[in-house]
């Protein structure tokens, strides 16, 4: 087992090194307001939503800065421009007033003196009104923030029978709020980064700072860090940077669209990554286990969630070997089928030109092509596409003669039991093609060696020090029992906390 | 995977019960003394005696030197002793892959593909036995303690599944022409124990103590032989020493309802556990050799001798498969004596004297 | 390096796996599914084999209307043995014959007669075939057992393996699976035995009908005498293979006649050594109902009718298997209950001391202990 210390020592130094090979000098503030204007301009172009209202105070000359559409008009005029204009008693000299402005004037408590330009300009960008005044080497920024956004929704991805139903949405602050509404301690802690050398998107690290390895927390920042994108859209951009060095098809990195998981999730001691933007959050460390595990569980009585997460693990089982089982069965291991079924499925195969395993690959194939369609499609159309579909892979292709019925039935559990666990389908889709392949090549002995393989990939995963799958490889009695696929109860569940840390013995 | 990793006791278990399990599934009574079917039971339990007593060397080994596989023992003797030794024992290592990899392709030939060519799956194993020898001892560890669950799983199952065709009747009387074919049953049974060799060159790699390992797996071994020659004889009878491998033939007696052949999952516990031993015979024999050689080349050590095992079997076969069975239980015997109990005593008596020059120097 | 390996690694997979691996010819649609086989032997010292396979061809789509047929089909080969035969016939039908679903081996009575080694030895050598496959003799030639036609969608390999496990309720029932079958002919202590059948034509009709005759009895591997209803009971218990059936017994006293449905059945075995010669103690423990009673005049049964076909019952069956042992002892020197080998693993040393258990055979002594337990009498026992 790899020491995580020097694992982790050996990333931050890695890290490190990067950061300062990266910096570059920032330029101040002036005191000549004619400058910082200039530099603003040049800076940011002529974009017509950035505003430059310039303005005296006092004697002083004056530059209110914003952009348009990240503000919110109401607030910059009922905090920041009526203020100024209407104050009494304004100092005369240019920095007493700007602190006089700072401290009595400004409601707002969300402002912050800034001495960098470039640092003043990310805040104009990120919806903050800057006040630049003559002869003072600082500016002072105001959070009035009113960007467009949506408000908060159901779960699209994670859909839950029983509690809550909110989703992260694209705001990052907002998410932060969803979070500490259901941990209102102060061990929740929210560190934020900007990554991307162009979108300087926000992204933060979130934990509880009593349970979470700190090793774990810097090693994500660390390789957060590293990170070396010119723009991050979504999630999705950062996940690679996190993923462990042993290449696996399942992701060694979760997420989740629900602020309620994310806590639990920090509960036991792992990092969340909320990025702005994206109304999902990173996960790390994650188990291979997890993806059989909601929240559901939790609510439901413990013999019903073992019951749900068996048949979760069944599903994933039939969804990716089913396919390939049965074109081994039916090209190599014919004997295993009972009388009945035999001559039914002999006759079935009999009639269809292709070899088993081309007819299950190509009917695969379409099954993918119309579920991707339905994806796609604006959701008016999508009702005419699985009709189609339904048509297509069914009724005619059997009634042509190009399909054998079994076949359809294979496809059709396939299908559903992917459904059940979506957190993989991805993975799984690709598998089932593998294992059709290696099925219908070397039959069902290829498909253990195949299962073997994959078996292997996925244990030599370790995620941030932790293996993937964990806890039943290395096997760790009390946590399987505890929470994986058996669940006790809450009264014994709640009497111990579980730190994702305790599994890497 | 530069760092040194280790595995717990369970997984060391978990390897060496998976590795020797196959070979007792792959059991034939080609070659073998003939016994009669009652005789297997005592056999067992004296090839249990006779693996504790060719386990004298490691017992010294874990007990003097712990922690320290023969290389470095040897190391302590001479550099040029520990390099040879490792050579010594990665050909040793080879060996034993070759022939578990000739038992595989027979039974491939034989059972799964006789109308085809068995060549294209014995390459497939190879490779991905190679590439789970490239993922490291944690990894095989893993994977192994996974698949001992499995495999427990897979013959519980068939066992129930089979219980009501077990007729006791069809058991011989044991010792019937007296104690010698089970003492030559156990020796031949123990002879084929590569495991011993197995545990000692991990004992650098084990977190914890080596010998709850070993004797868990002795016992399961022992345990695993008893219950399988019950199932077999008890369910066919001297039919199964018709089949060239019973074990497999049993498992056709199971039945649930219409479904039938199980043999199937059975085969496919006994694939697995091959994959994982070629695999840990692979990763076994790169390590040595990475400590005396190169250390960057350990995944050319793997893909090398994997590609030079499988060119053997595939255009030497009939040769290598031959060998176990015309070689006497007599001979195996020999040559397991030399390696696990002649040359590591050698070893470490050479080890020994070396470090009493050295003190009565210092002194 | 390592790009390199990643490339050409599929590449040499795909081209090894793709081309000349012709998995299609192993699929279902190509395979030749045996459902029976029928052995004779020919004049001229070859085989006779009839195959009954399953008809799997369509002329059209089923999905579409088109009729499928008989659902079995037949063909007879001739070869200098069994795998010539039956590569004969794989070379008429262009198929490779599937035997793991084979259900039947049928030995003709001539073959049965001859000897059935020689054509036995294919099939345990053979690993596509079960071990557990049901080995019958027929009582004409196994053509025209394997090659009778039941009905239309009929499986008659199917129904007769159904007539033969109808052994779970049926005491004159007995069947053989080929590695007890082997087990037994290796056994020098015990003589193998298999059913007989019979196909019976249908007067005027197409179809046949099958029927169980009685048991053949070998001698190493020839048919030595065959065995019929009570002996076949007899041999049934002594293997302790009785689940269900019906019996009957005579009642002079009440005039009447008993017939009693064995409701379980535990026979133990134990073989000693006394007088110098051997002797087995056979302890029957059986628990029966009243199924039916056979009178001229309705009458409700008594606790003295009852006593009285307890008696009865007892004596039935130390009478039934007193009389059948002794006959095959006496009259054949055959062992199919396999006494001889509990013998043996009982008491190795003194059956070593037995030069030839066979010839030993009439020496042999039983001694039978029956303890029958009326358990349910049905309606009409107000008088008790």
């Amino acid at each position: 087992m790899i020491s995580m210390g020097d694992w982790i020592n050996k990333e931050i130094l890695k890290v490190t090194a990067a950061e300062a090979k990266a910096a570059t000098p920032s330029v101040t503030v002036s005191e000549n307001l004619e400058d910082n204007i200039i530099y603003f301009k040049e800076k940011l172009g002529e974009s017509f939503d950035i505003l430059y209202k310039q303005t005296f105070i006092g004697s002083h000359k004056a530059v209110l800065i914003m952009d348009d559409g990240m503000c919110d008009n109401l607030l910059v005029t009922q905090q920041v421009v009526n203020p100024i204009m209407t104050a009494e008693k304004m100092p005369q000299n240019a920095s007493e007033q700007m602190a006089y402005i700072r401290d009595k004037i400004s409601s707002g408590i969300d402002q912050k003196e800034e001495h960098s330009l470039d640092e003043a300009i990310k805040d104009v960008l990120s919806g903050l009104v800057v006040l630049m005044i003559e002869g003072v080497p600082f500016c002072e920024c105001f959070g009035v923030q009113g960007f467009p956004k949506r408000s908060i929704e159901n779960a699209q991805t994670e859909v839950q029978e029983s509690g809550a139903q909110e989703a992260f949405i694209e705001s990052f602050k907002d998410n932060v709020a969803l979070i500490r509404r259901r941990v209102r301690s102060p061990v929740a802690r929210f560190e934020v980064m900007e990554i991307g050398k162009t979108s300087q998107t926000r992204v933060c690290v979130c934990y509880f700072s009593d349970r979470a390895d700190q090793a774990v927390v810097e090693a994500v920042k660390g390789k957060l860090k590293k990170a070396d994108l010119d723009v991050v859209l979504g999630a999705g951009y950062l996940r690679p940077f996190l993923e462990p060095d042993v290449t696996t098809l399942f992701s060694a990195v979760g997420s989740t669209e629900r602020p309620d998981i994310a806590c639990a999730e920090m509960a036991e001691g792992r990092v969340v990554i909320l990025v702005d933007g994206t109304p999902f959050a990173l996960v790390v460390p994650y188990l291979f286990m997890e993806n059989f595990q909601s929240l559901d569980d939790y609510d439901h009585r413990p013999y019903y969630s073992a019951f749900i997460r068996t048949l979760k693990f069944f599903s994933f089982v039939l969804s990716v070997f089913l396919p390939g089982i049965y074109v081994a069965i039916c090209t190599f291991h014919q004997e295993i089928l009972p009388a009945s079924m035999l001559y039914d499925t002999a006759v079935q195969e009999s009639i269809t030109p292709f070899p088993v395993m081309l007819e299950a690959i190509f009917i695969h194939f379409v099954y993918e092509i119309v579920r991707e369609a339905g994806l796609r499609m604006p959701k008016s159309v999508g009702h005419a596409v699985s009709i189609v579909g339904a048509l297509v892979i069914g009724d005619a292709a059997v009634s042509a003669g190009l399909v054998a019925a079994p076949m359809l039935i294979v496809v059709a559990m396939t299908a559903i039991s992917s459904f059940v666990v979506s957190k993989i389908y991805y993975p799984v889709s690709l598998l089932r093609f593998a294992f059709m392949v290696i099925g219908g090549i070397t039959g069902f002995y290829g498909i253990v060696i195949g299962f073997g393989v994959l078996l292997v990939n996925m244990c030599a995963v370790n995620t941030f020090g932790t293996p993937f799958t964990a806890p039943f490889a290395p096997l760790h009695i009390g946590a399987v029992f505890r929470d994986s696929f058996l669940r006790i109860s809450w009264k014994l569940l709640g009497k111990r906390e579980l730190k994702i840390q305790s599994m890497e013995k | 995977m530069g760092k040194m990793q280790k595995i717990g006791i369970w997984q060391v278990f978990s390897i060496i019960f998976l590795s020797r399990l196959l070979t007792v599934l792959t059991y034939t009574s080609i070659g073998e003394e003939k016994m009669e079917t009652g005789d297997y039971f005592p056999s067992a339990l004296f090839a249990g005696l006779f693996i504790l007593l060719f386990s004298v060397m490691f017992f010294l080994q874990n007990k003097k030197y712990p922690g320290k596989d023969l290389t470095d023992i040897a190391y302590m003797a001479s550099p040029r002793f520990s390099r040879a030794i490792s050579v010594i024992y990665a050909l040793v290592f080879i060996l034993s892959m070759m022939v578990t990899l000739a038992r595989l392709e027979l039974f491939v030939g034989t059972i799964i593909f006789p109308e085809n060519d068995s060549a294209l799956f014995i390459i497939i194993c190879v490779l991905a036995s190679c590439y789970a020898a490239s993922l490291g001892i944690e990894a095989l560890g893993r994977v192994s303690a996974l698949s001992v669950m499995i495999s427990c799983a897979a013959f519980l199952f068939i066992m129930i599944t089979m219980a009501n065709k077990i007729d006791v009747t069809q058991f011989s009387p044991a010792f019937f022409d007296g104690l010698a074919p089970s003492l030559k049953g156990g020796l031949s049974f123990a002879s084929r124990t590569v495991e011993i060799l197995m545990l000692s060159a991990l004992l650098p790699k084990i977190n914890g103590k080596p010998m709850w390992a070993y004797f868990a797996w002795l016992t399961a071994t022992v345990l695993s032989m008893v219950s399988l020659f019950f199932f077999v004889f008890g369910g066919l009878g001297k039919f199964a020493l018709t089949q060239l491998f019973p074990v497999h033939s049993v498992a056709v007696l199971a039945e649930v309802g219409v479904f039938r052949r199980f043999d199937v999952l059975l085969t496919g516990v006994w694939i697995l556990s091959a994959f994982i031993k070629i695999s840990l015979l692979l990763y076994l024999q790169a390590e040595l050799l990475q400590k005396s050689f190169k250390a960057e080349w350990k995944n050319y050590y793997v893909f090398v001798t994997g590609g030079l095992v499988l060119a053997a079997q595939i255009f030497l076969a009939g040769n290598f498969t031959d060998y176990f069975y015309k070689t006497d239980y007599i001979m195996r015997a020999a040559y397991f004596t030399a390696f696990v109990l002649v040359l590591p005593a050698v070893i470490m008596l050479c080890a020994y004297i070396k470090r009493r020059k050295s003190d009565e120097k210092n002194a | 390096m390592k790009k390199m390996l990643k490339l050409l690694l599929p590449l040499i997979l795909m081209t090894v796996s793709f081309c000349g691996c012709n998995y299609e010819s192993q699929e279902l649609k190509s395979r030749l599914i045996v459902q029976a086989i029928g052995i004779d032997a020919i004049e001229s010292g070859g085989v006779r084999v009839t195959l009954q396979t399953l008809n799997t061809e369509m002329a059209g789509n089923p999905n579409s209307g088109a009729n499928l047929g008989d659902i079995i089909n037949f063909m007879t080969v001739e070869g200098r043995t069994v795998s010539d035969a039956i590569s004969e016939a794989a070379k008429s039908v262009g198929k490779l014959p599937l035997l793991s679903q084979n259900r039947l081996i049928v030995f003709g009575r001539e073959t049965a007669q001859k000897g059935i080694y020689s054509d036995l030895d294919y099939f345990v050598r053979n690993a596509d075939n079960r071990a557990t496959v049901l080995v019958a003799v027929s009582d004409t030639t196994a053509e025209d057992l394997v090659s009778a036609k039941m009905g239309e969608s009929i499986l008659t390999a199917n129904s007769i393996e159904d007539i033969l496990k109808a052994m779970q309720f049926n005491t004159n029932i007995i069947n053989q699976e080929l590695y007890k079958l082997v087990n037994k002919l290796e056994c020098a202590c015990s003589n193998a035995f298999l059913p007989v059948l019979r196909a019976e034509q249908e007067t005027g009709g197409e179809k046949a009908s099958i029927h169980f005759v009685d048991v053949a009895v070998f001698d190493k591997d020839q048919m030595l005498f065959e065995m019929k209803d009570d002996a076949v009971t007899a041999l049934l218990m002594l293997h302790n293979q009785v689940k269900s059936g019906y019996f009957s017994v005579q009642n002079q006293e009440f005039s009447s006649e008993t017939v009693m449905k064995i409701r379980h059945c535990s026979v133990k075995v134990k073989p000693q050594t006394a007088n110098e010669g051997v002797l087995f103690t056979v302890r029957v423990k059986m628990e029966v109902d009243i199924a039916e009673i056979k009178t001229a005049e309705p009458f409700s049964i008594n606790e003295a009718y009852l006593a009285e076909t307890q008696r009865l019952c007892d004596e039935y069956i130390v009478s039934l298997l007193e009389k059948e042992t002794e006959d095959c002892f006496v009259n054949h020197n055959a062992d199919p209950y396999c006494l001889g080998r509990r013998f043996k693993r009982v008491l190795p040393k003194a059956f070593k001391g037995i030069p030839d258990w066979k010839a030993n055979l009439p020496s042999v002594d039983l001694k039978v202990l029956s303890k029958v337990e009326i358990n349910r009498v049905g309606n009409g026992a107000e008088n008790i």
